[in-house]
C-alpha cells in the first residue's frame, strides 16, 4: 500500500511538473473556451441552455469526438512507453511493487490528472452561473460524470497500449486508433436489425453520452459499461507486465 | 524443451488476456438486459426519462413490438432562420426512445431511422412500416396494429417569423403521445366514434380530415346512417346535420343522451331550423347548452378585417379566448398558438339542470356580434358581446363514467371538414375528453432555459473562455518548463 | 544468499548465457568479470527479477525469482547499467519516492536520503534535477537508489562507471563495510584491477559461459601462471628471436612477439618458464632486463579455454 501510494504521488507530481501535460490542458481549454463562446453566441443555444451540456459533455460536438480519444493516450504514454524508451521502467520494476499496483498506480493517477481537463469544462458552468444564468446544474454534473467515465475508458485504452513496448508512436497511434474504434464502430453498425446491430447498440458510446448521461439520464448499464471495460484494458496492461516476468 | 515452455507460457498468457475479454463481454451482455437495468433521472423536471404511466403502458406491450423513428427534417419552415427545431427535437426523441426500449422490459424494439442511416435501410425501414410522408415515430404489434405519430404530434412548435426569429418548440408530448400509442395497441379495442353520414351530412370524402385525425388519436371511425344503427360505438359523432332524423333515429339520438352517453355535436349557420329545434329540445332540458342564431363575426382593423366583408366570418382564437380550467381546453390556454374557426353558429349556456357543469370551451373577442341578416356589419337587433364558439357539459357526479353525459356542441362543420388544420390542436382534445381517453391534454412543457447575456457580458465572458483560462495552464506549463531546466 | 543454478537465456537464436551457476554467500563479495558482452547484464537482470531466464533458476535468500519475485526483489538493491531516473525530477524527489516504494516510512527515508547522499558525496547536486547530472553523479544517484533500503543482496552492475579514483576508493572500502556486516555483493565489471582489489571471490564470464569461479588468491596464482615473460636484449633482437624459436614448443612460439629490443614469449608450463630462463642466462647476449607481465582478461579468458 505504501508503495502503491508512493507511485501514485510520484506519477501525479510527475505529470504537474511536466510543461507536457500544461500545454495539452491550455490547448484542450482552448479549443472548449472557443467553441463555448461560439454556442452562446447562437441563439438557439441562448433559448435553452439545457444543450449546452451536451455539447461540452456528450459527444452533442465534434470536439469531443475529435479530442477525446486522442488526449488521453498522449498523456498516458510517458506512463510505460517513454519509461520504457528512457530506462527508467527497469529501476521501477525492479523495486519491490507488484505488477498490479504499478498498473493502478499509474492508471489512477492519470485519471485524476485528467480530472483537471473536465474541471476545465466544468468552470465553463460556473463562469455562465456568475453571470446569473439558469442552469439544471443535475443534468450538468450528470453530463460531467458521463465524461469522466469516458475519459476513464480511454486512459485505461491508453495505459494498455503505451505497455506495448518503447516506441511513442505506436502507443500514442495506437491508443487514439482503438479509441476511435471503439467511439465508431458501434455507432456505425448499430443502424440495421439483428444481433450484430444489437451488440452494437449495447456498445454506443457517443448514443449512451448523449440520450443518457448529457440528458441527465444516469443508466445502471452505462454506469457499469465503461468501469468494466476500463477493468479490461487494465487486465490486459497488467498481463502484459506480468508476462514478460515469466514467459522467457 | 526451451521453446516448449516459452510457447506453453505464451499460450497461457494469450488465454488468460483472452479469457478476460470473454469474462467482460459476458458481464455487459447480462448487465445490458432490460431486466437488470435501472435508470435515474436527474434533469430537473425529469424530462429526461419516461413517465412511469408511459412507461407501464410500454411494459404492457405484447413481445415483439417495434417503434420506428424516422428523423427525417422535412418542413422547411422548422428549418429557416438557423432553426434548431430539429436537432433539439431528435435529441430528446432518441433519449425517450432510449428509455422506451429499456423501460418496455425488452417488450419494444426501437430503431432510428435518419438521413444517415444506409439508404438500403432507409427504404426497408420505410416500406415495413408503410409510412407516410410527416410521420416521425411509427409503433407496430406483432398482431398488426399500428399508430403513427406525426411530428406535429410529437412537438408544438411556434414559426418562424419575418424578422427572422426561427421556429421554436414551444411544447414537448412525446412522453404522453407514446404512452397513449402504447395503452391503444395494448388493449386493441379502439374506441369507435360513430359518425352520422345519413341526414344530408358532407361525404365521407369531405370528412378524410377529421377521419385521419381520429385515426392519429387512436379511435377508429365508424360510418353510421344515423343514431338507432346496430354498429357498435362509443361516441355519437353529427356533424352538419342537413335533414330531420326519422323518427327511429330521433328516439335513439333521445335515448343515447338521456343515458349519459357522449355525444359530439356540430350544426352551422346553415343547419335548418328544425334540426336546431330538435337538438335544443333535447340538451337544453338538462345540459344547458343550445345553439343560438346567426354566425358568429368579428372585425379586425388591425389586420384589414373590416366589418361588412364576409372576412369578418373566419375568426382567430388566441389563448386567452380558451377556457383554462378545462382539461380538453387547458394546453391551448397555455400556449401561444393561434387556432382558426370559420362560419360559427354561436353557442348558448341557457337553463339545464344543477347536476350538470357547463363550460364555454371557447369564446370569440368582446367585439363580436352574431350576424342574423347575413350583411357581416352590426345590424339594429345584433348587440356586440362575448360570443361562445364551443360549449361541453357533463354530470357533476355519475354511478359509471362511461355514462356521465358527456357532450361538445360547436358551431361550425366547415372547421371539421376544410379548415379543420386550422383547428387541430382545439379539435382533436375535445374527442379525447369526451371518451375519455385518460391522459393529460397538456403538453409537456420541454425544459427551456433561456439566457440572454448583453453584448458586453458575452463579450467578457468570451475573453475568460478564450483567453484566461487557458491562459492559466500554459502560465503554468512556462513556470515549470523555465523552474525545472536545472 | 545470491545463487543461480544452471542459468540459461536465449534472445531468439543467440544463447545469451549458457548454463550459469553462481553462489554468493552473506558477507561476501563477488566480483563478475567479463568484457561487454558476455552476459553480466543479463544475469544481474535476471537476478533482479526484471526478466525470466529461459532455463535454470536464480534465487535470492532462497526466495525464488520466478515464483516469489515480489518478496525476492524487497531483498535486493539493484542498479542497473547506464542507470537513469526521470529526467524532471530532482535527485532528492527522485530517492525519496525510492525509499517509500521500497517500504521507508516517510521519515526514515527523508533521513536515509539525506544519510546516503552524504556518504555518496552527492551534497549540492540533490536539488538538482536529474536531466541536469553528469554521468557520475547520475551513476551515484543510482547507488544511492541501489543502498536505499538496507537490502541483504546488492546487484551491481559497472558500479565503478562514473566514480572518480579518489570516489572509486571510498566506494570500495563502503562496500566492504557493507560487506562485514553480512550483505551479499555481486558486482560485474570488466576491468580486472577493480575487482582483484576488492573481490573475495570472483567469476569470469567469456561469451554467456562461465568460465573460472575461484578466490582471488587462486587467481592470482592462476595469473602468475599464466603470465607471460619479457625481456631485453642489448644485441640483436632479431638474431636472438631466431635463436629463441628454435628451442621453443610449437604453441609458445606463437606466442612469440618482438616490439623494438623488447621480446614476448608466453610459456607453456612453470618448467618451461623455469628452462626459459635458464636458456636466457646461457646466451652470449646481454640481457638487461627480465620480467612477467600481468595477464589481461583475455589472456585469462584464452588460458581458462584452452
Amino acid at each position: 500500500m505504501t508503495a502503491f501510494r508512493a507511485l501514485l504521488r510520484r506519477e501525479l507530481w510527475s505529470f504537474a511538473i511536466s510543461p507536457f501535460s500544461w500545454v495539452l490542458i491550455g490547448f484542450w481549454m482552448l479549443l472548449n473556451g472557443l467553441f463555448f463562446s461560439i454556442l452562446l453566441r447562437s441563439a438557439d443555444v441562448q433559448s435553452n441552455l439545457g444543450m449546452l451540456p451536451t455539447y461540452l459533455f456528450g459527444s452533442g460536438g465534434l470536439l469531443a469526438f475529435l479530442l477525446l480519444p486522442v488526449i488521453p493516450p498522449l498523456l498516458t504514454l510517458r506512463l510505460f512507453a517513454e519509461e520504457h524508451r528512457l530506462g527508467t521502467l527497469e529501476p521501477l520494476l525492479t523495486a519491490p511493487i507488484s505488477d498490479a499496483a504499478v498498473v493502478l498506480a499509474k492508471y489512477v493517477a492519470a485519471c485524476l490528472f485528467f480530472l483537471v481537463f473536465w474541471l476545465g469544462v466544468l468552470a465553463l458552468f460556473v463562469l455562465l452561473q456568475f453571470y446569473d444564468a439558469p442552469l439544471d446544474w443535475p443534468r450538468i454534473l450528470s453530463a460531467f460524470s458521463g465524461a469522466l467515465l469516458a475519459s476513464a475508458l480511454f486512459l485505461a485504452v491508453g495505459l494498455w497500449t503505451s505497455s506495448w513496448g518503447g516506441n511513442l508512436i505506436l502507443a500514442a497511434a495506437g491508443g487514439a486508433g482503438v479509441n476511435y474504434m471503439l467511439l465508431f464502430l458501434p455507432a456505425m453498425f448499430s443502424g440495421g436489425t439483428g444481433r450484430t446491430a444489437a451488440v452494437a447498440r449495447a456498445m454506443n458510446i457517443p448514443q449512451m453520452l448523449e440520450v443518457g448521461f448529457a440528458a441527465g439520464l444516469i443508466d445502471s448499464y452505462a454506469v457499469l459499461y465503461f468501469p468494466l471495460l476500463a477493468l479490461l484494458f487494465l487486465y490486459l496492461t497488467w498481463m502484459r507486465l506480468v508476462s514478460r516476468r515469466w514467459v522467457p | 524443451m526451451i521453446a516448449k515452455r516459452r510457447l506453453r507460457l505464451g499460450l497461457l498468457s494469450l488465454a488468460a488476456a483472452a479469457g478476460g475479454v470473454v469474462l467482460i463481454m459476458i458481464l455487459l451482455q447480462a448487465f445490458s438486459r432490460p431486466a437488470l437495468r435501472w435508470r435515474v433521472d436527474l434533469s430537473s423536471g425529469g424530462t429526461a426519462a419516461l413517465s412511469d404511466r408511459t412507461a407501464e403502458a410500454l411494459a404492457a406491450l405484447p413481445e415483439g413490438s417495434e417503434a420506428v423513428a424516422f428523423l427525417f427534417q422535412e418542413e422547411r419552415r422548422l428549418e429557416e432562420n438557423g432553426s434548431a427545431v430539429y436537432a433539439t427535437a431528435f435529441g430528446r426523441l432518441r433519449t425517450l426512445l432510449e428509455d422506451a426500449r429499456i423501460r418496455s422490459r425488452g417488450r419494444l424494439g426501437v430503431t432510428v431511422v435518419g438521413v444517415r442511416s444506409s439508404p438500403v435501410e432507409q427504404q426497408a425501414q420505410l416500406q415495413r412500416s408503410r409510412r407516410q410522408p410527416l410521420e416521425t415515430l411509427i409503433l407496430t404489434t406483432p398482431g398488426g396494429g399500428r399508430r403513427a405519430l406525426r411530428f406535429h404530434e410529437l412537438f408544438v412548435t411556434s414559426d418562424p417569423t419575418p424578422e427572422g426569429m426561427p421556429a421554436r418548440i414551444l411544447q414537448e408530448r412525446v412522453d404522453t403521445a407514446l404512452g397513449d400509442a402504447a395503452l391503444r395497441l395494448a388493449n386493441q379495442t379502439a374506441p369507435r366514434a360513430g359518425i352520422v353520414g345519413g341526414y344530408g351530412q358532407p361525404a365521407e370524402s369531405e370528412l378524410m380530415g377529421l377521419l385521419q385525425l381520429l385515426h392519429g388519436e387512436g379511435i377508429d371511425p365508424v360510418s353510421i346512417r344515423g343514431p338507432a344503427s346496430d354498429k357498435d360505438f362509443d361516441l355519437l359523432v353529427v356533424v352538419g346535420q342537413q335533414r330531420q332524423f326519422l323518427e327511429t333515429d330521433a328516439q335513439a339520438a333521445r335515448a343515447w343522451v338521456n343515458a349519459g352517453r357522449p355525444l359530439f355535436l356540430v350544426l352551422g349557420p346553415r343547419a335548418p331550423q328544425a334540426v336546431v329545434d330538435f337538438w335544443n329540445g333535447i340538451l337544453e332540458p338538462d345540459h344547458g347548452l343550445r345553439f343560438g342564431a346567426g354566425v358568429v363575426c368579428d372585425a379586425r382593423p388591425q389586420a384589414k378585417v373590416y366589418e361588412g366583408t364576409n372576412l369578418v366570418a373566419s375568426l382567430e382564437l388566441t389563448a386567452a379566448q380558451f377556457a383554462t380550467q378545462h382539461p380538453a381546453t387547458a394546453h391551448l390556454a397555455e400556449s401561444t398558438r393561434l387556432q382558426g374557426v370559420i362560419f360559427c353558429r354561436p353557442i348558448e349556456l341557457a337553463g339545464g339542470g344543477v347536476d350538470f357543469a357547463r363550460t364555454a370551451l371557447a369564446s370569440s373577442g368582446a367585439r363580436a356580434w352574431a350576424d342574423l341578416d347575413q350583411d357581416f356589419a352590426v345590424g339594429p337587433q345584433e348587440r356586440r358581446g362575448r360570443q361562445i364558439l364551443a360549449a361541453s357539459a357533463e354530470r357533476w357526479e355519475a354511478a359509471d363514467p362511461a355514462l356521465s353525459g358527456r357532450v361538445v356542441a360547436y358551431g361550425s362543420p366547415e372547421g371539421l371538414i376544410r379548415y379543420l388544420p386550422l383547428a387541430r390542436d382545439f379539435i382533436a382534445p375535445l374527442f379525447r375528453w369526451l371518451l375519455r381517453i385518460e391522459t393529460p391534454m397538456g403538453l409537456v412543457a420541454v425544459e427551456s432555459l433561456p439566457f440572454r447575456p448583453a453584448r458586453a457580458e458575452q463579450i467578457r465572458m468570451t475573453n475568460i473562455a478564450v483567453i484566461a483560462m487557458p491562459g492559466l495552464p500554459l502560465m503554468i506549463a512556462l513556470l515549470v518548463f523555465l523552474r525545472r531546466r536545472r | 544468499m545470491i545463487e543461480t543454478t544452471c542459468l540459461s537465456k536465449r534472445y531468439g537464436a543467440l544463447l545469451a548465457l549458457d548454463e550459469v551457476s553462481l553462489r554468493v554467500e552473506a558477507g561476501e563479495i563477488l566480483g563478475f568479470l567479463g568484457p561487454n558482452g558476455a552476459g553480466k547484464s543479463t544475469t544481474l537482470r535476471i537476478l533482479s527479477g526484471f526478466m525470466p531466464p529461459t532455463s535454470g533458476s536464480a534465487s535470492i535468500d532462497g526466495l525464488d525469482l520466478l515464483r516469489e519475485s515480489l518478496k525476492a526483489r524487497q531483498r535486493i538493491g539493484y542498479l542497473p547499467e547506464n542507470f537513469v531516473a526521470p529526467q524532471e525530477m530532482r535527485v532528492v524527489e527522485y530517492l525519496r519516492f525510492r525509499g517509500r516504494l521500497k517500504g521507508l516510512s516517510r521519515r526514515a527515508a527523508r533521513q536515509r536520503v539525506t544519510e546516503i547522499g552524504e556518504r555518496l558525496g552527492l551534497g549540492e547536486r540533490m536539488r538538482q534535477t536529474f536531466g541536469a547530472l553528469s554521468k557520475g553523479f547520475r551513476q551515484r544517484v543510482g547507488l544511492a537508489d541501489a543502498l536505499l533500503a538496507d537490502p541483504p543482496a546488492l546487484l551491481l552492475d559497472e558500479p565503478f562507471g562514473g566514480l572518480d579514483p579518489l570516489q572509486r576508493q571510498e566506494f570500495r572500502d563502503f562496500l566492504r563495510d557493507l560487506a562485514k556486516v553480512g550483505k551479499a555483493v555481486l558486482f560485474s565489471s570488466h576491468v580486472l584491477p577493480e575487482v582483484e582489489e576488492i573481490a573475495d571471490r570472483v567469476a569470469i564470464l567469456h561469451q554467456g559461459r562461465l568460465q573460472v569461479d575461484g578466490t582471488i588468491e587462486e587467481l592470482g596464482k592462476r595469473a602468475h601462471e599464466e603470465a607471460p615473460v619479457q625481456f631485453r636484449t642489448e644485441g640483436d633482437p632479431v638474431v636472438l628471436e631466431q635463436l629463441l624459436a628454435q628451442d621453443l614448443l610449437p604453441e609458445e612460439a606463437s606466442s612469440l612477439k618482438r616490439e623494438g629490443p623488447f621480446l614476448t614469449v608466453l610459456p607453456a608450463s612453470a618448467e618451461r618458464r623455469q628452462f626459459l630462463f635458464r636458456w636466457l642466462a646461457a646466451q652470449e647476449q646481454e640481457i638487461s632486463e627480465y620480467r612477467t607481465l600481468a595477464p589481461t582478461l583475455d589472456d585469462l579468458f584464452r588460458s581458462s579455454t584452452a
